[in-house]
């Protein structure tokens, strides 16, 4: 079970990940994307999967996705909009 | 937990429409069709059963214009969606859409006017303000500039521009659109006779080959970008060529990467156009029927003289590939490729550009010759055949060109300088005769600086109300165009903006302003496309929205007796009724609200738009749907109709039938555009001994112009902090410079210290240096040069001399401006 308290400072968005058509290596990204917390997957057809992530840190796990060199593509299409208690200011 | 659910549920709903729309398109074998142009969209939604009410609104940042669907509950932005029934972005945002409703909520949100008194700004009331402000105009209305930007609504800008123009016969008003597109005004004006592009971006989806002529779509653009390698992911073939002088995110995408010395793309524009000479290759039947020849006058002008062919041909001889490649560095086999594709015409091709066009010293020139290189190869008038520019700003096209914001244009295309345009204004304004000042204002370059002049050294603007914009960090050469100001104790500066820049920074008076969706609006982005969107929040404290600024500014000036705040008949110029007849006194902030004033306004402003065949379409209508590209025309059975492609019998209900092509307001008046011979020129100010290095500056896909926005968002604050300079790294060693170091940078303007990133996302060839102008405390425009285009007046912010040093690697980074 998530504990509530941190689930509130998760972020969920959504994605379209364009995968490689190589069979192999295809398989292969989409195990390891599965062992990422927070993250749903939906093959609809296609290079493409639909992807739902629900993470505190949703920048850095898509900056990961870049290492995963099954991975051609990624595009954001959904986002929560950040509590605005966690916004700052810069320092000017 | 349960909205969680929804919100989890509704996002894989949206990844999954996204996918189900590229199938369909697989299966058709043709581009995603989106929704067509004028399927309805629910004009005020309900709240859902988790509380969410989701309404559309563009985006905020660049001028891709991408639709967001905005989710509200109990009064706050809680998530954004891209929208999958825009035809613009199909579902996408990219990383700055998506975190647009973050910028509404930064801690340091500016709630209450606040005037300086004694070196310090205090809280005061709005009354006061606004009669401060009054007051100030009252004194010198001759001496009063408005400033404000492509981000200004059309609503917005259009209140603006009457009552300076209207009103007070003044035209010291200026977008700082100024700053980013008057080039791509002057090129279109130049060669069509009328401004904007004529293609739109289905173009992305059909051509052949997409050539980046000093642009970076992948940073700057980039759901447009997505659009073009998402056809490569479907299968499709497109040759992306970047012609640039430096490699950016854009380049990886590439097939050619052509480097070229800055500011020689004249020369390869004109060595394409030799080559298709040369090898007869080029479009005679497309030149026989719709071209004529110019070149420019002494001194230069806008619609320069004519010239014949055998001229033209004459004039370009001497740009052989051999001279060009030693002009600009690119090898001849290169400039064979660019014109071996022009040459075919079994090829459709696209080009796009933006800044690296525009912010040039030969902004008109290059912008004039690659349209020109489209003309003289026929690839002109089919969908993915299309020479066009981009935009940053959202409404720089829809403000700032089409309601006319500048120094020198009426709303519609009309001119200041043009007697008969402004007595149409005069007409539709129903103002006295005479009323419109018929010399063009100071632009912006010249407006800036006779600000920061001395009143008694020819400095004759006094009191400047700047809004939707930052000039104290974008103004070319800060030192002399904006820091000036300090000490003049004549010279009064007032800022309405959302948050704290370094323009409120020098500010005498600081406005607070309502933000996206806090207040109504009205965006035209880079494809002609209008596009509306309502109030969904309200906005923090005291903000207000900028246009009743203007309008309770020009109600004051009204009270204080000023002749030009009446029309011909002595009714106020901003004078709007209900339903029942009855003035609503929209001046007066409890009643700004009782009709809806943006619809008053837009609907206003849309008698001024047929002239040119710009009609928009009514408010009404684009509150129903996700925007309309004009010219739009009402139909037969009351229907609108948007025109996707312009001057193009099979899109555009203005040609003439049989006709094909028709450019129906060229210069020459005869349905032909013009084909510019425009000599290479050097820079105005070239790498030397002393300053051995080009400095470029530019924008990053994480922050939106001067970050004074998307830097109160922390995703993106995080994922690009700060200000770097990029260098090669053979120069890095040659001056013993380590990653992590600072680094001096230096111009004959100015010092930065600015920490080195070598081998980074961008790579500059050696003797080129890339400075982003995002960041507040690295103020690069302390270092440009404010040296601009003759006739656009467009200053070059890609190119001057620079020197480096290293410094070390220090604790504090500082800046230091000579002046
Ligand atoms: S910044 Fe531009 S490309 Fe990105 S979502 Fe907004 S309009 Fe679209």
């Amino acid at each position: 079970m998530q504990d509530p308290a941190a689930a509130a400072c998760t972020r969920i968005s959504s994605l379209v990940l364009t995968l490689t058509e190589e069979p192999a290596l295809r398989a292969l990204t989409l195990k390891e994307l599965a062992r990422i917390p927070g993250l749903e997957l939906e093959e609809r057809g296609g290079p493409w999967v639909a992807a739902v992530l629900d993470s505190a840190d949703p920048e850095a796990v898509i900056d990961g996705f870049g290492r995963l060199p099954g991975i051609r593509f990624v595009e954001v299409i959904f986002v929560e909009v950040t509590e605005p208690r966690l916004l700052e200011t810069p320092n000017h | 937990m349960e909205r969680r659910l929804f919100l989890k549920t509704t996002a894989l709903a949206a990844a999954t429409a996204v996918i189900a729309q590229r199938l369909a398109a697989n299966e058709g074998g043709a581009a995603p069709a989106g929704v067509p142009a004028g399927a309805p969209a629910p004009s005020r939604p309900e709240a859902g059963p988790d509380g969410i009410r989701w309404d559309k609104a563009p985006c905020r940042f660049c001028g891709t214009g991408c639709t967001v669907r905005v989710g509200v509950k109990d009064g706050r932005v809680v998530a954004i969606q891209g929208d999958q029934l825009a035809d613009v972005n199909k579902g996408l945002l990219c990383m700055k859409g998506y975190h647009v409703g973050g910028i509404l909520y930064g801690r340091d949100r500016l709630t209450t006017p606040q005037l300086r008194r004694n070196g310090k700004l205090e809280d005061i009331s709005w009354e006061e303000a606004i009669d401060v402000i009054a007051r100030r105009i009252m004194r010198n209305p001759a001496g009063f500039g408005f400033y404000g930007s492509g981000q200004w609504t059309i609503p917005e800008g259009y209140a603006a521009q009457k009552l300076m123009k209207a009103g007070l016969s003044n035209n010291h008003i200026e977008p700082n659109a100024r700053l980013c597109m008057a080039s791509a005004v002057t090129g279109y004006l130049s060669v069509y006779g009328v401004d904007e592009p004529a293609g739109c971006y289905e173009d992305l989806d059909a051509a052949d080959v997409i050539i980046l002529w000093g642009n970076n779509p992948a940073e700057m653009h980039p759901v447009l970008f997505s659009r073009i390698v998402d056809r490569r992911t479907r299968g499709q073939k497109v040759t992306i060529i970047d012609l640039g002088t430096r490699r950016t995110r854009s380049t990886e995408y590439a097939d050619h990467y052509i480097e070229f010395r800055p500011q020689s793309d004249l020369a390869i524009a004109n060595g394409i156009a030799h080559l298709l000479l040369a090898k007869g290759t080029w479009d005679r039947d497309f030149v026989a029927k719709h071209c004529n020849f110019r070149k420019d006058t002494a001194p230069v002008s806008l619609n320069g003289q004519a010239m014949t062919f055998d001229e033209y041909k004459a004039a370009l001889a001497e740009y052989t590939p051999e001279k060009v490649s030693a002009i600009s560095g690119v090898s001849v086999e290169k400039l064979h490729l660019l014109a071996e594709l022009f040459g075919r015409r079994d090829l459709r091709i696209t080009s796009l550009w933006c800044m690296g066009m525009n912010q040039h010293t030969r902004g008109t020139a290059i912008n004039r010759l690659v349209h020109g290189v489209h003309l003289l190869s026929g690839h002109w008038g089919r969908p993915g055949d299309a020479p066009t520019s981009l935009t940053g700003q959202p409404s720089a096209c829809g403000t700032a060109r089409e309601v006319g914001t500048m120094c020198h244009f009426l709303p519609g295309g009309r001119l200041v300088a043009k007697p008969e345009h402004r007595r149409d204004c005069e007409q539709l304004w129903n103002l006295p005769e005479g009323r419109i000042n018929p010399k063009p204002g100071h632009h912006t370059v010249e407006l800036w600086t006779r600000f920061c002049t001395p009143t008694g050294k020819g400095g004759d603007i006094d009191t400047i109300l700047v809004q939707v914009t930052n000039p104290g960090q974008t103004m070319p050469n800060l030192g002399k165009t904006f820091n000036a100001k300090k000490g003049l104790e004549d010279k009064f500066l007032i800022v309405s903006d959302v948050y704290p820049s370094a323009t409120t920074a020098l500010a005498d008076l600081v406005l607070p302003a309502a933000l996206w969706v806090e207040k109504n609006g009205v965006y035209g982005n880079s494809e002609r496309r209008t596009q509306q969107w309502f109030k969904q929040v309200q906005p923090p404290g005291q903000a207000r929205n900028d246009v009743w600024m203007t309008l309770a500014i020009a109600r004051r000036l009204y009270e204080l007796g000023h002749p030009g705040m009446k029309d011909r008949d002595g009714r106020f110029l901003f004078s709007f009724n209900d339903a029942h007849g009855h003035e609503v006194p929209v001046w007066d902030w409890e009643h700004f609200e009782d009709i809806n004033t943006d619809r008053a306004l837009f609907e206003e402003y849309r008698r001024f738009t047929f002239m040119k065949h710009k009609n928009v379409a009514p408010y009404d209508e684009l509150a129903r749907v996700r925007g309309l590209r004009w010219p739009v025309v009402e139909q037969a059975d009351g229907s609108f109709r948007e025109t996707p492609f312009r001057f193009m019998e099979f899109s555009d209900p203005y040609v003439r039938k049989g006709a094909g092509i028709q450019f129906y307001h060229s210069v020459t008046n005869d349905d032909r555009a013009l084909i510019w011979f425009n000599p290479y020129e050097a820079a105005p100010e070239e790498p030397d001994t002393e300053y051995p290095f080009w400095l470029c500056t530019g924008r990053v896909i994480e922050h939106w112009h001067t970050g004074t926005m998307t830097m109160r968002v922390p995703q993106l604050r995080n994922s690009m902090p700060n200000a770097y300079v990029e260098l090669h790294p053979e120069d890095a060693a040659a001056a013993g410079i380590r990653p992590g170091d600072t680094v001096v940078v230096e111009t004959r303007r100015g010092k930065l210290e600015l920490p080195v990133w070598i081998d980074g996302r961008g790579r500059p060839p050696r003797g080129s240096l890339f400075v982003p102008f995002f960041d507040q405390n690295f103020l690069v425009n302390q270092l440009t040069l404010e040296a601009h285009c003759p006739i656009s007046k467009q200053p070059d912010y890609k190119k001057c001399a620079a020197r480096i040093s290293r410094r070390g690697a220090v604790a504090q980074t500082r800046t230091e401006a000579r002046t």
